[in-house]
Parts: C-alpha cells; structure tokens; sequence
C-alpha cells in the first residue's frame, strides 16, 4: 500500500448534525476516510446510518441554516467544509461529481436531456452551445447509450431505468471530475442493469482515473468495485479495511450481519439472507456506550457505557474496527459463523427481536468462506455476485434527514 | 394532438348548448320578472303589456322560444335583441369585450408577476421575516371583499377625491384606441384591486409547490451540477412548480374574461360582468343568454387552452 | 344674457321648515329637518363650465315618447327638450314653454286651445326649421303607437277624440287634434280632462314636437330608432354627427350634452349656464356620493340619498353640499285586501296600529329621510293640507312608535278574542337589497307581535314589481316594500294608479288589489273635476277613505337628498325633485 500518495480526498473528524422540531439529529458523529486518485472507497451501511449525509456533505449539499457541519474536508489540499458557497459551487460539477439513487427523479422531468448535460458543462465551461452539446454527446456516447443524438432530443421519461442512470453517469463525467460520489447508484435498478452500471463504472474509473466514493446499504454492490470498505452505523464508522480484508476477515459483529444479510449464489435462496434484528437506532437520542449495543447479539455491560474507538486490530494497521470485544474472540466468533455454525449468544431477555442461529448450511462444514483471504489491495477473488430477485430488503429505518 | 382538440371543441360546443338550455330553463321555471311588465313600464294597461309580449314572442311556448333563439344562433350567428331596449346584444357584447379584456389581461400580468415573486422569495426563506409578513399579508388579501378594496384604493389614491391624487379613479376608463396612456392610467388601480385575491393566492400556492419541488431529488442534482443559486430556484424549480399556478391561471382568466362584476361596478368600467348584471336586473333574457354564453365559451377555451398547455409544460402528458 | 333678475329670485334659497315626530318615550324629543332647494350661495352666477353627473343607472331611452321616470327628466326631457308647458325650478303649477300662454278651455271643456311661439328652432340638421303646431299634434300621436310605449297616454289623453281608433290603427292621425294653423293646436275632448285644462298633463314629454316628414322613418322601427336620430329643442342637445345621428351616448355609460346651436334664450326662461354637461353612468353608490362631495363640478344623478353612513358624515361637515327636497312621494306597506285575514278592515287597522313607523324610518337612515307618514298624499301635493297635513287624523295613525294596546283592541273587533291572529302562515314577499330589505323584516318582526305567521321571501325588486306583488294571481298577503311618486302636481298621478280597480292587471301598483266600485267612481268625479279647490278636496277625502279603510300603512314621505361639489350651485327643481341642470352654474 503506497503511504506515501497524498489522498485526492481526506475528511477528518466530520460531524454534521440538524437542528429539526424533535431535537438535534446528530447524523454524522466523528466520521474519518480518505480516497486516492484511481481509488475507490466504499460507505456500506443501513439508512440512516450516515453515510448518504457524509458524502453530500461533502459537495456542501447539506449546507443549510438549521445544519451545523464540524471538521475537515479538505479536496487535493484545499479545506472544503470552510469553504465559501459560491467555491463550493465552482467545485460541485466540476472536481467532484455526484450520481444518486433514483435516476427518474434525479433528472429534471421537464427538461430535455441533452439541454440537462448542456447545462452541466456550462456551468463550469465557457464554451457556446454547440461545443457543450458535442462534449454531451460524446460523453452519452462513453456510457454506452445507443444513438445518443435522438436519445438527447428527448425526455428522461423515455428512457429506461438503466440508460436514466447512464445519463447520470454522463452528466457527472461531463467536466471530468477528479471525485466521483455515487450514492446507491443501482438500488432503483434492477439486478442485470445494476451489474452493467457497476461495470461501466469501474471501465470508466480505469480509463479517467478518477477516484470513487460509493455508497451503498448492500455489501454486495460495492464488493467488486471498492478497494476499501466503511462500515457506517449510527453515525459513526464501525469498521473500515480494504476491501479483500473485509470480506474475508470482517471484525465488526455488525459487519458480519450485512454480510450475512447479502445473497448468495452457493446457498438456496430461502436461507441465505439473515437480516440483523432490530433497527437502526434513533440518531437524536442515541443509544450510550457502543451505539450497536441494542442489537449486538454479543452485548456485554460494559459496552453499553464505553464507547468503542476505531482502532487498527492486531497486525494489520490498515484493518481498524471499534468494537469492545477482544480481538480473538471476534476472530473465533466470525469463525464459527462462517462455518454456518452460530454459537449461542449472550441474550438479554429485553432483546427486542431473538436472533435466530442461521440455518444449517447444506453445504458441508470446511466450505471456502464467502471470501478467501486474498491479498490487501487485490479484489477479492470470489464476493458473492448479487443473484437476480433477492435483494435483501433495506430494514425499516429512520427517514434520513 | 389536433384529434384531441377538435374533440374538445365539439364538446365545447355541446356544453354551450346546455349551458343556453340550463339559462333558459332557469329563466323560465324559477320566479323571475316578466320582462314584457318592464319594458311596458310603470303602471302599463294590459293591452300593452300583451302587446310587447306578442312582440317580444314570449307568448309562445319556452320550447319554440329556445329553438327559435338556437336556429338564429346558428345560422346567423345573432344572439338576439335586448327585451329593454332592444339593442343587438351581439353588439352590446362586442362593445364591452374590449374593456373587460383590457381588465382581465392587465390583472393576469399583475397577478402572476406579483404571485410568482412573491411566492419564489417566501419559498426561498420559508420562515423568514419577509415569508411571514407576505404570507400574513396573503391572507389578508384572500380575505378581504374586492368592493371593499376597491373602495380603499379610490379613498386613497383616485385622483378626483382620494386621499392623495395618484390615479384616475372610478370611471375615467377609455378604450386603448382611443388614449393609450389614460387606458393604462385608468386601469391600473382595478387591475391592482382585481389582482390582489388571485395574487395572494398564487403566492400562497406557488410557495407551497415551490417548497415541495426544491426537495425533489432533481433540485438536488441541479446544485450538484455547481448551477448558481438563483438558476437552481428559477429555472429548475420554477419550472417544476408553475404547472399548477399555469393551471389555475388559464381557469381564472377564462373565469375573469366572463365578467369581474364587483371591479367592474366600483371602477365603473364598462365590461360583461355589468354588462350581465344589468341584464339580470332587467330580466333582459336575450342579454342574460349572451353574457353566460360569453362567459361560458371563455370558461371553456380557458379550460381547453391549459390542457393543451399542458402537454407543453409537463412532456409526460400526451393527448390522443 | 340671461334675465338676472329671474335668475336671482329663483336661487334665493326657499328654505321651509318641517317639524317631524321624533321618537316617543325617552329623551329624545322631536327632531328638526331643514329643507332648501338650493345650495351654493345666491348673487349673479357664471356662466361656462362643464359639469358631471354621476347616475347609478341610466335613462331608460332616448326616445321622449317613452320618458317617463324622474332621470329621463332630468338628464334629457329639461335640458335638451321643450314641452308645451315646463317646469320652472320652484313652481308647483307649469308655465308655457313652448306654447305662448296657458290653454284655454272652452266652456263646455270639451275644447282646449293652444298657441305656439313661432320662432322656435330645431338643432342640426334641421337648423333652419321652426316647431310648428303640426309637430306636436305629430308628438302626441306617437304617444299611441305601440313602437313609442308611452306610459301616460292611456290615462291622461285617451280622452282626446279619435285616439281609440288611431290606437287600433283605424285612423292614420287623430282626429281630435287639429292644427288650424302652423301655431295654433286644438284639443277636442270626449270630457272634460282636468290635468289637459290646467297645463299639468300637457306638461309631460308626448308634448315634445317631433316633425313627422323627419321622425316617420324612424317610428316604423319597432321600438322606435327616434330617439337616435332625435332633434332637440331645448338649451342643450346630446352630441351628434350633424346629420343627426347620436354620437354622445353610450348604453349605461354616458350621455354627452353640448349647448344646441339652434336654441334662442330670448324665447326661453331657462339661463343654461354650463357649456358642457356630461352625465356618467354605472356607478357605484357608494364611489359616487364620495366623489360628488369631495370632488369638483359633480352633481348627483338619479338615487334618492347618499348611502347612509356618508350622508351622516356630508350632514355634519359637508351641509351646504346637500339640498334636501321633499320628494314628493310616499313608501306603504300594501295589505292584500283579497287574501284573508286582510278582507277584513279591523285586521288591516291593527296591523296599520301596530307598526312602529319610526323605526322602519331608522332602517333608510332617521329623521333626515323625511316625515313620518301618517296619511297616503305627501307634502306638496295639493290636498296634503286637507287630508290631515303632517299630524294625520286617525287614531291607529297617531302613535309613530306604533300602539299595541289599540292594535289588539282592533283584533278583538275582527273576532280575534285574544288580540292575536291564528290561522295559516301568510305569503309576504319583500325586497332584497339594503336598506329596502332591513325594513322589510322590521316589518315582518313588527307584525308578528299580532300573531301573524309569514312564509317569508325575498326577491329582486324588477321580479317583486311584475310577478309577485304585482301580479293578482301571486295572492301576496304583504309587500312591505310599496311606494309611489307622482306624474305631477296633481293627487290623482298619486292615488289613482294605487287605488282605481279599474287598472288592475300584472304592473299595476295597486298591490292591495283595491277594486271597490264605489271608490273606483269617486276616484273618476274626482279625475273630472276642473277647479283646482274642489279638487284638493275631493282627492283629500279620498286620501282620507283609503287611509281609514287601511288598504296600505303609509309610514314615510320621502326626502330626496341631492349632492354636488362644493364649486357647483346648485338649484333643484320642485318637479323633478332633483338638480335642474338648466339653472346650474359653477362658482
């Protein structure tokens, strides 16, 4: 791992929080990441857990009276959370770009797509029309929309989910950003489209090389793109390691719940999704001591009033995890899991919803974990592919704000 | 496209004649005054009134009367003699349209104008000192009676006996052929004073939407893109949120072209809407047919006019 | 020049004193109106000027064969026109106008003799010709072509000889007018015609000449086109091209008079001061009343008063802007004498005991609204005096706030032992418009205290007139809403319409449906009669039969307050009851 690359993107430290009738929402609490040029960062977690407001606080798009926005952001060197409005306008669009969710209601219904890509270059670009609609033209060409002068003539709504979010796409990459931010770019999608949108994205990440922050509540979208991966809850990142190390050597009690939570192509599809019971906490009366303590099946009393820090586990200082429990005891843990084979977890009788141990895996005891370990910066060899028609649904969450 | 609009027309064309045939029959069934009493005059003898009644054809059947009316209608395009004084009414109307288009149109500008502005600032602060006070003053606009507005602005500001001599007050209207500078002049208190409730509730509805469009996920691509503030709220916002306002504008305006009655009496501005009244007073039937009709057809065009407007405004709506 | 010494009698302001009941009970003691018939000042006027007169409505035509109310008069019939006979602004009887003396009658009355002044022009185009005695004859023929709807001929001239046949087209002229020469006009009568002999009836607008080589091709039009094209023979004429079509006039919006050219102030009394008189239509009430007062060279038009909360406030700051002029009409509640309880006279007299006049007087604005009416005849007509003046003479008249005790008493003597009407709810049908409305339902709650049920309704006033309280067959128990004004200075233009039964019929005002034949013939000897004493007092003791048989509850004489700027002088003529636009000037 090149330490010495200076990261294209560090936050440190970011808290955002919103002042709303019921109290102080304190959405992002202490979050830390960084992304280089040609890298990609993954933010995995559950609505609500941050992740959404992390990035679009970034771009300044949570920027509101009522909002109130700590730490650093800083962008190639230049502090970003300080920054004027109208800078912070110059840059959004321009070095970093954001694609999202829901690409039908992303793009303007009443407008023309090509005047929407126009519109984007001359934002930044004091080019005449003609030159921005060749630039759009060419970029729709890029994303792969088939005979993109007739599709720029018309309107979002005469186009299909997938190629909606290649107009996206093509709007972001329209003035070349260094940061591109994708927020669940396929959860609207459906599961083949979300494969080719997930491809598009890597072919273009290695054609630019431009750097790439997905964010997405499903491990299984980012596996394939992300070189490293954090986990968000409540606000806070709870494990964050590259991407192979993750997957194959998850620390986090609430990591191996969304990784549990992911489909997979090597078990039947009735048994293969374990969802993590409970929901997300409230992010205005949060819970004391690890904020994952109500739902962690391996809750001690301790750790409903120490709050873990993020620290590197033992050997790898790349793979850092704030839990409170042991580090060997996480290890055999996630053994036992992957083996299919859940110990019986400390209870408590208040539990809000009985953790069932997973069913027994057809497969023998012994199989290959999810993902074998692979070499730190290498992606992993074999994260389950999303299997068509069982996304895990998202659990009932607090609307972010 | 074209298909849906001839379909319309022809519709429009059947509800006119339900709407002459609806009048007629009201005029006929519900208590009224006998129009062939008035026109004799006070104190008339029999003999006259029977007269003018045979000369007015009200002794035949309500039947042959509205069929005779219809046949005139069509064929000849005549909308009839006025029982009181026995003015073409097709003229009667022709003559007053002027004024009251002159009012409708002016008051349509000042009421969009005010309403969009209006409703664009209160959306972009909503909360601020000036969204309170513009939305406090809406309702007061909403509530307040257009005579006794009326009223106010010529105590205030008619040049004849307000308090301060800024504008020509009540009756001072003359057609835009005739002087332009005194038509506008003349008309820029009603257009205010007819403008004021529909501006009010434009600013209120237009805030509402506004509000609601800029926290739809476009808005947010919009500032993604770096777009200026003022480009996100105005082009993209605006234009996500006029429909309505564009709706509600065609059917006031085709509502306000069938006559603004209360403007029209208190400005003294010859249009339809006294026009109407007038002959709702003197149970002038051929009079009360064409000033509905009038109405009626504006009412209908202006229906017709924003659901065509529509396929333009919002290009997921298609006609066939 | 105009004759400055009749000008200077005729502004001196005739002030007159009435003294109304006020309140009873209480503090409040009687309340003193001051009338005047002139406001701004006397001395010699100017002349020159423009003045604006705002109207609500407008004249109901322009053909003076059809004239008929009060605007009609004033905006057209006295500035533009001359009649045979006009109306000075403070006489009560007509003075020759166009005619060179007052009418002489034959012995037997049956023949009425007019001479016409010879040097009376017409206005362009017909400039060079004079009115002769063959243009009024031509006039009052109009007043019978069903084209014209003349409302008076049926009353006051179908007594002239072969009007009958040239009504039911079996004549081409009337053969009772005769024009032995270009000056002369001879009226032959069935019968003596009192209103013909004494000038009043020959004072009206079918006496305006209208040449017929001129007018006939416009007569032929159903309704006329006369009034478009008309020439005009008075001081000012309504604008027009020249070749006499009508340029200064717009339905309900304006009426534009300018001095006619043609006219000679030698032949006339009037001194027509203004040059120019524009009369503006459609306006609001309200907006008008605050103009004329706070404005300049504004006169009202045809309402009866201010609204009520600006004549408050013109009563105390704005006093000599108003003239306020007995209006020479009356305001009745009608009782339907065919529709039972009030066939009976003792229910009719109750009812008159217990209405509480005074307060329905509050309801159009007190005191300055005019006497409490305690007989049928108003003030100024002649025989007012004798029916019993202001006081009255009736027992269940006396009291203004109305006497219960003497109501229930009334009821007992119609066989109501317990002073209260039982029996079905009663059909009333009342105005809907303010202040008419107000006092409809003091009228209704006023009643009720007698017991009486009202199915109560309210309806314009166009709809009361023809088909409800105007229509026999409608059967209304009570219209709180009557009131009648007079043609002229005659009883009979007030109490025949109201109480003949021999005009019964849909329009007719005679709301109680009155048709009691021995009335109906008192009303006729009174109609005959020549001599102006007798016949004060025959209408007086009709006044006074009608009013104790309780057919209608008189309860306010009007006033009719008019307005003007305060640079206006303004007279009002005792005719019209309004501003006479002939002897206005501005300061």
């Amino acid at each position: 791992m090149s330490v010495a690359a200076t990261p294209l993107l560090a936050v440190r430290d970011l808290h955002v929080s919103f002042d709303t009738a019921d109290g102080v929402v304190h959405a992002v609490d202490g979050v830390s990441f960084e992304v280089r040029a040609g890298e990609t960062l993954a933010i995995v977690g559950e609505s609500g857990s941050g992740k959404t407001v992390s990035v679009l606080t970034i771009m300044g798009l949570t920027r509101a009276p009522r909002t109130r926005i700590a730490g650093s952001i800083l962008l190639a060197g230049r502090e970003l959370a300080t920054a004027t409005e109208d800078d912070l306008r110059r840059i959004r669009g321009d070095d970093v770009a954001m694609i999202f969710q829901d690409p039908l209601s992303s793009l303007h219904p009443y407008f023309k797509i090509s005047d929407q890509l126009v519109e984007a270059v001359r934002a930044h670009r004091e080019v005449g029309r003609g030159e921005a609609l060749r630039r759009a033209l060419e970029l729709l060409d890029l994303v792969g929309i088939p005979d993109a002068r007739r599709r720029a003539a018309g309107y979002p709504h005469e186009l299909s989910g997938g190629m909606r979010q290649r107009v996206m796409i093509a709007m972001a990459l329209v003035n070349d950003p260094r940061l591109l931010i994708a927020d669940e770019p396929t959860t609207a999608l459906d599961v083949t489209v979300q494969a080719q949108i997930l491809e598009l994205l890597a072919r273009l990440q290695a054609e630019r090389g431009m750097a790439i922050v997905i964010v997405s509540h499903d491990l299984g979208v980012v596996a394939g793109l992300a070189h490293d991966v954090a986990v968000m809850y409540a606000g806070r990142i709870v494990e964050q390691a590259p991407a192979a190390t993750l997957f194959s050597a998850p620390e986090h009690p609430y990591t191996w719940g969304l990784l549990r939570s992911m489909p997979r192509l090597d078990r039947p599809r009735e048994e293969d999704l374990v969802a993590i019971p409970g929901r997300p906490p409230s992010l205005i009366h949060r819970p004391g001591g690890c904020r994952f303590h109500p739902r962690c099946p391996y809750v001690r009393e301790a750790h409903r009033r120490v709050q873990p820090e993020l620290v590197a586990g033992d050997g790898d200082p790349l793979h850092r995890t704030a839990c409170l429990l042991a580090g060997p005891e996480r290890r055999a843990l996630w053994a036992w899991l992957r083996a299919g084979d859940a110990p019986a977890p400390p209870r408590r009788a208040s539990s809000a919803a009985p953790v069932e141990p997973p069913p027994a895996s057809p497969a023998a005891p012994g199989e290959p974990p999810p993902a074998p370990a692979a070499a730190p910066g290498e992606p992993p060899s074999a994260p389950p592919a999303p299997t068509p028609a069982t996304m895990p649904k998202s659990p009932p969450a607090a609307p972010e704000p | 496209m074209t298909g849906y609009v001839i379909r319309r027309l022809l519709w429009t064309v059947v509800l006119l004649f339900v709407v002459s045939l609806i009048t007629f029959v009201i005029f006929y069934l519900l208590p009224s005054s006998d129009p062939a009493v008035l026109r004799a005059g006070r104190n008339p003898s029999p003999e006259v009134v029977a007269q003018i009644r045979v000369q007015l054809g009200l002794d035949r059947p309500w039947t042959v009367q509205f069929a005779h009316y219809l046949g005139r209608l069509v064929l000849h395009f005549d909308l009839g003699h006025s029982y009181h004084n026995d003015a073409s009414v097709k003229s009667e109307i022709f003559e007053r349209l002027p004024a009251t288009i002159s009012l409708a149109l002016g008051a349509l500008v000042v009421w969009l104008t005010a309403g969009i502005a209006i409703g664009v600032i209160s959306a972009m602060r909503p909360g601020s000192l000036f969204d309170r006070l513009a939305m406090g003053g809406a309702l007061v606009a909403i509530s307040a009676p257009v005579y006794w507005l009326g009223l106010v602005a010529l105590y205030l500001f008619s040049d004849d006996f307000g308090v301060l001599h800024v504008f020509p007050g009540a009756g001072s209207y003359v057609p835009l052929t005739h002087d332009p500078v005194r038509w506008f002049a003349s008309l820029i208190m009603p257009w205010c004073v007819l403008a004021s409730t529909y501006a009010a509730i434009y600013a209120r509805l237009l805030r509402a939407t506004l509000i609601e469009t800029l926290s739809q996920d476009y808005i947010r691509t919009a500032r993604a893109k770096g777009l200026r503030p003022r480009r996100v709220v105005l082009r993209h916002g605006l234009r996500g949120a006029i429909t309505p306002v564009v709706t509600a504008a065609g059917v006031d305006l085709g509502v306000v072209l069938g006559g603004a009655i209360l403007t029209e009496s208190v400005f003294n501005i010859p249009g339809i809407g006294r026009l109407a009244v007038d002959a709702i007073n003197d149970a002038d039937l051929p009079l009360i047919q064409g000033t509905v009709l009038v109405g009626a057809l504006f009412i209908v065009l202006a229906n017709l006019v924003v659901d065509v407007l529509y396929a333009f405004l919002d290009p997921r709506v298609r006609y066939s | 020049m105009p004759k400055l010494s009749v000008v200077a009698a005729l502004v001196v302001s005739l002030a007159l004193t009435l003294v109304a009941s006020g309140c009873g009970g209480g503090g409040a003691g009687s309340t003193t109106v001051t009338l005047n018939r002139s406001v701004g000042g006397s001395g010699p006027a100017k002349r020159g000027g423009e003045l604006t007169v705002l109207s609500v409505e407008d004249v109901t035509s322009l053909d003076p064969g059809y004239w008929y109310y009060t605007y009609d008069y004033q905006a057209l019939a006295g500035p533009t026109q001359r009649q045979l006979y006009g109306w000075k602004p403070s006489d009560t009887t007509p003075s020759p106008d166009l005619a060179a003396s007052m009418p002489q009658t034959s012995p037997d009355g049956k023949t009425v003799t007019i001479k016409i002044k010879p040097d009376i022009r017409y206005s362009p185009p017909l400039q060079t010709r004079t009115v002769k005695s063959a243009d009024v004859k031509y006039a009052l023929e109009r007043t019978f072509m069903t084209s014209v709807h003349n409302a008076y001929s049926p009353f006051y001239y179908n007594a002239i000889v072969g009007s009958a046949a040239f009504r039911a087209h079996k004549a081409t002229s009337i053969s009772g007018l005769q024009t032995p020469d270009d000056t002369t006009l001879v009226i032959k009568l069935s019968h003596p015609v009192g209103v013909i002999s004494n000038g009043q009836a020959l004072a009206l607008p079918g006496t305006i000449p209208v040449p017929q080589d001129y007018a006939s091709k416009y007569d032929e039009h159903d309704p006329s086109t006369y009034g478009m094209h008309q020439v005009f023979t008075g001081p000012y004429m309504i604008a027009n091209d020249g070749k006499g079509t009508i340029t200064g006039y717009k339905t309900n919006r304006i009426i534009s008079l300018v001095r006619n050219p043609s006219w000679d102030p030698k032949t006339d009394y009037r001194p027509a001061y203004l040059d120019k008189i524009t009369l503006l239509g459609g306006n609001d009430i309200d907006v008008a009343s605050r103009r004329i007062l706070s404005g300049k060279s504004f006169a009202s038009g045809d309402f009866a008063a201010p609204p009520v909360n600006i004549l408050r406030s013109a009563l105390s700051t704005r006093r000599d802007q108003l003239a306020i002029v007995p209006s020479q009409g009356n305001r009745f509640i009608t009782l339907n004498t065919t529709v039972k309880p009030f066939d009976n006279v003792d229910v009719r007299r109750a009812a008159a005991a217990v209405i509480d006049r005074n307060t329905l007087r509050l309801t159009r604005g007190g005191p300055t609204l005019g006497p409490i009416a305690t007989h049928f005849l108003p003030p100024e007509i002649s025989g007012f005096a004798q029916a019993g003046g202001l006081k009255g003479t009736l027992a269940f008249m006396k009291n203004p706030n109305g006497d219960l005790a003497l109501a229930r008493s009334y009821m007992r003597k119609a066989g109501y032992p317990s002073g209260r009407y039982s029996g079905p709810p009663l059909l009333m049908v009342g105005d809907d418009q303010r202040p008419a409305s107000t006092t409809a339902q003091a009228v209704r709650s006023q009643l009720e205290k007698l017991g009486f049920k009202f199915e109560y309704r309210q309806l314009s006033r166009t709809t009361t007139f023809s088909t409800t309280c105007g229509d026999p067959k409608a059967k209304v128990a009570v219209c709180p809403n009557g009131g009648w004004g007079k043609d002229f200075f005659d009883p009979q233009s007030l109490l025949d319409p109201v109480f003949n039964g021999e005009g019964l019929g849909v329009g007719s005002p005679d709301w109680s449906q009155v048709n009691d034949p021995e009335l109906n013939a008192d009303l006729d000897i009174a109609a005959a009669e020549t001599d102006p004493v007798k016949r004060a007092r025959d209408y007086a003791e009709i006044d006074r039969t009608v009013t104790s048989r309780a057919y209608v509850i008189p309860w306010l004489w009007d006033n009719q307050i008019n307005s003007v700027s305060d640079n206006v002088r303004g007279v009002v003529n005792k005719f019209t009851v309004s501003w006479d636009l002939s002897y206005m000037s501005l300061k």
